[in-house]
C-alpha cells in the first residue's frame, strides 16, 4: 500500500510524500517543522521536527521573512536555504501555501547534488524517481575520463612537436647544428653586435678517405671531427657541419683576438689526429678561413661569408692544414 | 569514434596481458607503431583489424576475445570508471538491466562519435530478461556479454547468458536471473570522480 487516498483531492502521508520528495520540509503556521522528507535529515545533519524553521536554518531568499506568511508571499514562492549548522548543502525550491496556514518547502540540491553524493554517500534510491542525478553523476565521470585522454594527447603531441623542432635543427650524422640552426645563430650574433669569430673549415683529403676506406669510415671521422670541435667551443658558441666536409663555426661566447690562434691550433692539432677504422689509419688535416669581427661592426652577413670563404681559399692555397685570419673593417 | 575503439582495444591488451603483446598485436594489425589516440582519425578498418590480430595471438576466436574485453572493463581497477557509470544504473542486478535502455543516450552525453546501438529490455517474467540489440556496431553483443556476466559478480547476483547473434552486429541476449543475493556485492559509491 502505498498510502495515497484519492477522492476529489489527493491526500499523501508524510511517508509516500517522503518518497516522492526526499528533500521537503513541512511547517506549520508559526514555522516549526512538522516532518521532512528521509533525505533532508541527512543533508542538514541535525534532527528537525519540532524545530523551528529559522533556527534549523539560514533563509537566503526572500531576504529575512519575518514569518511564514512573508517567506509565501515574497519572491513568488521561490526559497534558497541551507542548514545553520554550516555544514550542509544549499537547497533551492518552492514554498507552498498549505491550508492550515503553514507551509510545505519542496526543494532540491541543484548543482550541490554531486558535492552531496560524495558527502553523504547517497545512492540512487535516495534521489527520488526521475531525478536526473544519476545523469549528472555520469557526465562528470566520462568528462574526467575523457579530459585524460586529451590531456595525454596534448602532452604527447607537445613532446612531438618539440623533438621535431629539434630534428629540424641537427646535423644527424654528427649531432651538430645545421645550416638552418647555424644562419639563426649567425643573425643574432649580427643583431647582438658584440664581437664573435667566423670561421669556415674544410677537411682536406677527405675524398680519398672515403674512397680507400669507404662510406663508413668517412663518416668516422666527421664524427671525430664533429667531436673536437665540440670540445674547443664552449656556452654561447655554435658548431655546424653545412656540408659534406664542411663545417662553420662562431664564436660569440666571451673571446679576446688574441686568443683566436690558440683556438686555431687546438683545432688543427685535434682534426691531424689519425683516426682508426676497422684497422685502419684514416688522416685528415683542416683548412681554416676565420673573420674576426670587433663589436660595433656591423657587417652585412653576405659580405662576412665572403670574407671567410676567400680566407679558407687562401689557407688551402697556402699548403692547406693551417688557418688564416682576416679582421673586418670596425 | 574508431580511435576510441582502438584505444580501448590496446588498453585491454595491455593492462590484462601486458605492452609486449599489445606490441605484437598491433605489428600484427599491419600498425604504423604502437600508439593509438582516441581523438584523432584511424583508418576506419584498424578496430576490426586488431580484433582478429587478437584473436590469433591469444589463440582465441574473436567473440571470445570481444566476451573478455567486455569483462575486463568492467573488472579491471584501471576502468573503475566504467564500472561506476553502470553501477549508476540501478540499485540492484534487475534495476541494472532495466537500465541498459538508457546506456547508449548517457555515453552519447559525454562521446557522441560513439552511437552505441539501440538496447531494448524486456523482462518476460520476473527474473526472465530478453536483451536486444540493434545493428551497427558489430561485436558489442559480445562484449555485452561479457560486461553483464561481470556485472552480475559485481552485484552479488547469479546469472545465466545466452546470447544469439544477428545480422550486422545485431543479436538478443537471453538472460536468467537465477538468485540476486547469491553473494555479497561490491562495494560502491556514486561519485568519487575527481575525490582525490
Amino acid at each position: 500500500m502505498t498510502g495515497v487516498a484519492l477522492a476529489g483531492e489527493l491526500t499523501l502521508d508524510p511517508a509516500t510524500l517522503g518518497r516522492l520528495l526526499p528533500l521537503h520540509l513541512r511547517i506549520d503556521a508559526r514555522g516549526e517543522i512538522l516532518s521532512h522528507g528521509p533525505l533532508l535529515a541527512r543533508i542538514a545533519g541535525a534532527a528537525l521536527v519540532g524545530a523551528r524553521l529559522w533556527q534549523a536554518f539560514d533563509i537566503r531568499q526572500p531576504a529575512r521573512p519575518r514569518d511564514v506568511a512573508e517567506l509565501l508571499s515574497r519572491a513568488g514562492g521561490r526559497v534558497r536555504l541551507s542548514p545553520a549548522t554550516g555544514h550542509g548543502a544549499d537547497l533551492r525550491g518552492l514554498a507552498l501555501a498549505l491550508p492550515d496556514g503553514g507551509a510545505l518547502l519542496a526543494t532540491g540540491l541543484g548543482i550541490g547534488i554531486v558535492d552531496a553524493v560524495r558527502r553523504h554517500a547517497l545512492t540512487q534510491d535516495d534521489l527520488g524517481p526521475g531525478s536526473l542525478a544519476p545523469e549528472l553523476l555520469y557526465l562528470v565521470e566520462a568528462n574526467a575520463a575523457v579530459r585524460a585522454e586529451l590531456h595525454r594527447l596534448t602532452a604527447r603531441l607537445h613532446g612531438a612537436q618539440k623533438a621535431a623542432k629539434a630534428e629540424a635543427l641537427t646535423d644527424t650524422l654528427t649531432g651538430l647544428e645545421n645550416r638552418r640552426a647555424f644562419g639563426i645563430a649567425l643573425d643574432r650574433a649580427l643583431e647582438r653586435g658584440a664581437g664573435f669569430a667566423l670561421l669556415h673549415m674544410d677537411l682536406d683529403h677527405f675524398k680519398p678517405v672515403n674512397d680507400r676506406f669507404g662510406h663508413a669510415a668517412g663518416d668516422q671521422v666527421l664524427a671525430s671531427v664533429a667531436r673536437v670541435l665540440r670540445g674547443v667551443t664552449r656556452a654561447g658558441d655554435h658548431v655546424a657541419r653545412i656540408g659534406g666536409d664542411e663545417f662553420v663555426l662562431l664564436l660569440a661566447g666571451p673571446l679576446r683576438p688574441d686568443r683566436l690562434e690558440g683556438v686555431f691550433s687546438r683545432i688543427l692539432r685535434g682534426v691531424a689526429r689519425p683516426i682508426r677504422h676497422d684497422g685502419n689509419l684514416c688522416r685528415v688535416t683542416a683548412s681554416l678561413g676565420a673573420v674576426w669581427v670587433p663589436a660595433g661592426a656591423r657587417p652585412v652577413e653576405g659580405d662576412l661569408m665572403r670574407m671567410a670563404d676567400e680566407a679558407l681559399y687562401a689557407a688551402k692555397r697556402d699548403g692547406r692544414g693551417r688557418a688564416v685570419l682576416v679582421h673586418h673593417p670596425p | 569514434m574508431q580511435g576510441l575503439v582502438c584505444r580501448s582495444i590496446e588498453r585491454f591488451l595491455t593492462n590484462s596481458r601486458g605492452p609486449a603483446i599489445w606490441s605484437r598485436v598491433a605489428a600484427r594489425a599491419g600498425m604504423d607503431g604502437a600508439a593509438v589516440e582516441a581523438f584523432l582519425p584511424v583508418a576506419p578498418d584498424l578496430p576490426d583489424r586488431l580484433l582478429k590480430a587478437a584473436a590469433a595471438e591469444l589463440r582465441l576466436p574473436v567473440p571470445a576475445v570481444l566476451e573478455d574485453m567486455g569483462t575486463h572493463l568492467v573488472t579491471h581497477p584501471a576502468c573503475e570508471g566504467i564500472r561506476r557509470l553502470l553501477r549508476f544504473g540501478g540499485a540492484d542486478y534487475a534495476d541494472f538491466l532495466h537500465s541498459l535502455q538508457d546506456l547508449p543516450a548517457r555515453a552519447a552525453l559525454a562521446l557522441p562519435e560513439l552511437a552505441l546501438p539501440a538496447i531494448g529490455v524486456e523482462e518476460r517474467q520476473t527474473g526472465r530478461f530478453s536483451i536486444s540489440i540493434a545493428a551497427g556496431l558489430p561485436g558489442f553483443g559480445h562484449l555485452a556479454a561479457g560486461m553483464l556476466r561481470a556485472m552480475a559478480d559485481d552485484y552479488g547476483a547469479l546469472a545465466l547468458l545466452r546470447l544469439k547473434a544477428g545480422r550486422a552486429g545485431a543479436c538478443r541476449i537471453a538472460l536468467e536471473l537465477a538468485d540476486a543475493d547469491h553473494a555479497a556485492p561490491r562495494s560502491f559509491a556514486l561519485a568519487t570522480a575527481g575525490a582525490a
